[in-house]
């Protein structure tokens, strides 16, 4: 049975407040004699009160002032590592688009490069190669300094 | 132009842990001074364990720093407070352990420190190092910090109607050991 008893908030309060049990009225003692629910309650708030003020006693507790400066740290830290998301975000946005040129390249000259392949030899296949394919490197190499550059501005102007 | 503007689910996605303290240097010392003895008791008898809750209870008050908490007064705020320190503990623990909080027999929690620690701070009572962890948690955030069903629920994230089941099991078991440690004697 979890009821309770309709003295108990009477028990508690007069508990909670040291009164427990010299200054109660002597009708509360007397109905406690014979609660159940009431002499539980009591039996076990004395008993963790008693642990609670041992406990207290024991605490040896850190300066505030240590705790203060561990949590400005891990701020300081925190905020650090937020800074540098965006700037990891624009390299591996660069770096996406260096590869989506490299496969565009590859993909628009396929046939050019292997019929060239087949007939031409390996000396004059280096030139055709800077004659068509630097271009769009060049392009993108531009690109990727750019976007950095960008990014890097970006991040300190946000600091 | 700014890079939220840009690619706003990267930037700034994860602004909490850096958020602005809700109390400068001489509020968090006043508070500190209130509620660390408290924080510190209800770890160290909840954990069995003092060094653990020495440092849990740093760990709590970095974190409660950290999340920048604008509670509703110094109640709210002490109700956070071992909020925090409970997940922290759980989360302790779930670490050590396969198994969860409700399995974990006592013993087992108290074993470490019976077999090797000897911590002068660690004077568990008999009957409070027979209780669960979950038990003695509850027993202390209702009878020993006075919290209500409502609070201790919010404080262990269990569900408010189940509290008060869970109560009153673990307070019969309680009044069960004290009545057999009280005939021992």
């Amino acid at each position: 049975m979890i009821g309770n008893c309709s003295h108990l908030v009477e028990v508690q309060r007069s508990l909670a407040a040291g009164q427990w049990p010299h200054a109660v009225a002597a009708e509360l003692l007397a109905h406690v004699e014979g609660c159940n629910r009431c002499t539980q309650e009591i039996l076990i708030v004395q008993h963790l009160r008693t642990e609670k003020a041992s406990a207290i006693a024991a605490a040896t507790p850190a300066m505030p002032a240590l705790v203060w400066w561990r949590a400005q740290l891990r701020r300081r830290n925190a905020a650090l590592a937020q800074a540098g998301r965006p700037i990891a975000a624009a390299q591996l946005f660069a770096l996406a688009i260096v590869a989506a040129a490299a496969i565009g390249i590859v993909a628009t000259h396929w046939h050019a490069m292997l019929h060239g392949l087949a007939q031409v030899p390996v000396s004059s296949l280096l030139s055709a190669l800077g004659s068509w394919g630097l271009a769009p490197l060049v392009l993108a190499g531009t690109l990727v300094a750019a976007l950095s550059g960008l990014a890097l501005y970006l991040s300190a102007d946000r600091q | 132009m700014n890079w939220e503007d840009a690619i706003p689910a990267i930037a700034f996605a994860q602004a909490a842990p850096t958020a602005e303290p809700a109390m400068d240097s001489d509020q968090f010392a006043a508070f500190y001074e209130r509620t660390s003895r408290p924080l510190w008791a209800y770890l160290a008898r909840t954990s069995g364990d003092p060094s653990l809750a020495d440092d849990l209870m740093q760990e709590s008050y970095v974190r409660f720093l950290g999340a920048g908490f604008q509670g509703d007064g110094e109640v709210a705020s002490r109700s956070y407070l071992f909020r925090i320190g409970t997940n922290l503990l759980r989360d302790h623990w779930r670490r050590q352990r396969t198994v969860s909080l409700e399995e974990m027999p006592a013993e087992r929690s108290a074993a470490r420190d019976l077999a090797g620690q000897t911590d002068s701070r660690l004077t568990l009572s008999p009957a409070l190092a027979k209780l669960r962890p979950r038990d003695r948690q509850l027993l202390w955030l209702a009878h020993a910090e006075n919290y209500s069903h409502r609070e201790i629920a919010e404080i262990t994230g269990l569900a408010a109607p189940s509290i008060r089941l869970l109560l009153f099991r673990a307070r019969r078991q309680m009044v069960q050991l004290l009545t057999k440690e009280g005939a021992g004697r």
